[in-house]
């Protein structure tokens, strides 16, 4: 298959591959610590009545719009949302502007992303070399803050977190080098089915723990234990509702840019809920049966609140560690028991990574015409140079900026941008039909009306009371603790704006040099 | 657990395990007639 240009466009190799590969996208560190964690905090079993009424109103509709879009935007030598959505709105100027942030954001999304996911392959490593064996919760996270601050070197050198940080990034660019089918393909080919026999060892372990603080049975119960008069509370739907956008990884431009690999005749229906599918399993299944229930037999269920709430990475990373090396048994099988939790998360984290570093290397291919290797180096060092900023300024709120407007705030806001273009400006009736062009699945008709209606008034509802309960208290900084971070804080602003002022630059020059046609200018390999 | 939340999890966890069967029923047959 070639693009518009003549040129061959790259191709996944396998419907098998592209599933485990958009699976991998979605599946990330958040299936297994963000959903038990909002599903015991937001009315417990009954959180599951929301969650699954936003997974076919929201989640499904949306994810079929975004994979629709990357195919149609594909026929055309697109891999990218600024001449995709060009091309959506019949060449109207302001589109691509828009779509800009369907680069700018995943790329700032995979320096920040990356860096948090090269410390579990950190902990992978302390795990098999017993590092944090032997220190109390309290004592394990100071080894974490230490490992997380490079200025701080009671357990670490400044120099560690850094090189777990460069170790990730030339993994990832090796991958990524090499492809779509064989660099990305591969890597999902081997790591999903590694990461799903972890997790179920490690279920098999945590079901199987002796009483201590509580039970395994306890654990699952605090999940899964249904409140009512949670299902009155709007917050408890917004929370579901915010969660598919995680967990399916909408509003960023991944899925577009990994469909846009797909022929103009592959199916997307059928291929694009057994992702959602997989990721649901992943999400539903595991995730809620490991690191919760484990928190909750070693630490009982107030204290395990308690570390949920006090940091994003306390439970995951300290908790974890701690409980791990608590294993009864051996310790050389705790240390692999442990080993096996963080690679795993590494493993979720990288197929993420990839995901996200696609659009920005699709972007540099198509706009500024360079070869697949250039722009996978290029974004590595983007990805290094900005990435340093996180590693230098992380206990100044650096991070927690970008992942607040992007991969919070931003997935919304963007995926109702993309939702308003394809249903009302593209048109329902020519985009039910692109979805279905070589659909192996009929989408049920009652679809229609709800793509139309249901989902963008689910998703600007959101929007709304996000932005009122959330997004304008973040932006004063009401919420900051210590007023000496509020510098580093607008600085870590000033950056994501600037990258995406770079990014809106470099498509004004290169659209009035040689895409002005609404054409790629470049091959897209 | 009660019995109320094993009700649940059990709903909860068939239902994405059923839809994941029948998607990668349908993919495999697919791929095999495609």
């Amino acid at each position: 298959m070639e693009s518009i240009e003549g040129r061959p466009r790259e191709r996944w190799a396998s419907r098998v591959g592209l599933v485990l590969a958009m699976a991998g996208n979605a599946v990330g560190i958040g299936n297994f610590l963000r959903f038990p964690v909002q599903a015991a905090q937001n009315g417990g079993g009954t959180f599951m009545i929301p969650y699954f009424v936003a997974f076919l109103l929201l989640g499904v509709p949306i994810m079929w719009i975004e994979w629709t879009m990357g195919r149609y935007g594909g026929r055309f030598g697109y891999a990218t949302l600024p001449g995709m959505f060009d091309r959506l709105t019949g060449g109207r100027r302001w589109a691509k502007y828009v779509g800009v942030l369907g680069v700018a954001m995943p790329t700032l999304f995979f320096v920040y992303y990356t860096y948090v996911v090269s410390w579990m392959l950190g902990f992978s490593v302390f795990s098999l070399t017993g590092g944090y064996f032997g220190l109390g919760y309290d004592r394990v996270l100071g080894y974490l803050y230490s490992f997380q601050n490079i200025f701080d070197a009671s357990s670490h050198g400044g120099w560690v977190a850094l090189l777990f940080f460069c170790l990730t990034l030339v993994f990832l660019g090796r991958v990524l080098s090499r492809g779509i089918s064989g660099g990305i393909e591969k890597l999902a080919l081997v790591g999903m089915p590694l990461l799903f026999l972890f997790a179920f060892i490690l279920m098999a372990r945590v079901l199987t723990l002796p009483a201590a603080a509580a039970t395994p049975a306890q654990g699952l119960n605090f999940i899964w234990n249904p409140q009512w008069s949670s299902l009155g509370d709007a917050r408890v739907w917004l929370a579901a509702s915010g969660q598919m956008f995680f967990t399916l990884s909408l509003g960023l431009g991944t899925i577009q840019t990994y469909a846009s690999y797909l022929a103009p005749d592959d199916d997307v229906t059928l291929t694009g809920l057994s992702t959602a599918a997989t990721n649901e399993f992943a999400e539903v299944v595991l995730g809620g049966t490991i690191a919760i229930p484990a928190a909750v037999v070693f630490f009982g269920i107030p204290k395990t609140l308690a570390i949920a709430n006090a940091g994003p990475y306390d439970l995951p990373i300290a908790a974890m560690a701690a409980v791990f090396s608590r294993l009864p048994g051996p310790e050389m099988w705790a240390r692999v028991v442990a080993f096996l939790w963080f690679f795993l998360l590494f493993i979720a984290g990288i197929t993420s990574s990839v995901a996200l570093a696609s659009p920005g290397i699709a972007f540099l291919q198509e706009r500024l015409g360079r070869t697949r290797r250039r722009a996978v180096r290029e974004m590595m060092l983007l990805a290094l140079g900005l990435g340093l900023l996180h590693v230098v300024f992380y206990r100044h709120g650096f991070l927690a900026e970008w992942d607040y407007w992007i991969g919070t705030f931003g997935l919304v806001v963007f995926a109702a941008v993309e939702v308003a273009i394809f249903v009302y400006i593209f048109g329902i009736g020519r985009g039910w039909a692109e979805m279905h062009r070589g659909a192996d699945l009929h989408v049920p008709a009652i679809y229609r009306p709800v793509m139309k209606w249901v989902t963008p008034l689910f998703l600007f509802t959101l929007l709304a009371w996000w932005s009122v309960t959330e997004a304008l208290p973040t932006f004063l900084m009401r919420g900051v603790a210590d007023p000496s971070d509020l510098p580093y804080r607008w600085a870590s602003r000033a950056v994501m704006i600037g990258v995406v002022a770079i990014a809106a630059l470099l498509l004004r020059r290169s659209w009035a040099t040689v895409g002005d046609d609404g054409r790629s200018p470049g091959a897209v390999s | 657990m009660t019995p109320v939340a094993v009700a649940f999890m059990a709903v909860s966890m068939a239902a994405v395990i059923l839809l994941g069967s029948v998607c990668l029923y349908r993919v495999l047959r697919s791929s095999r007639h495609g």
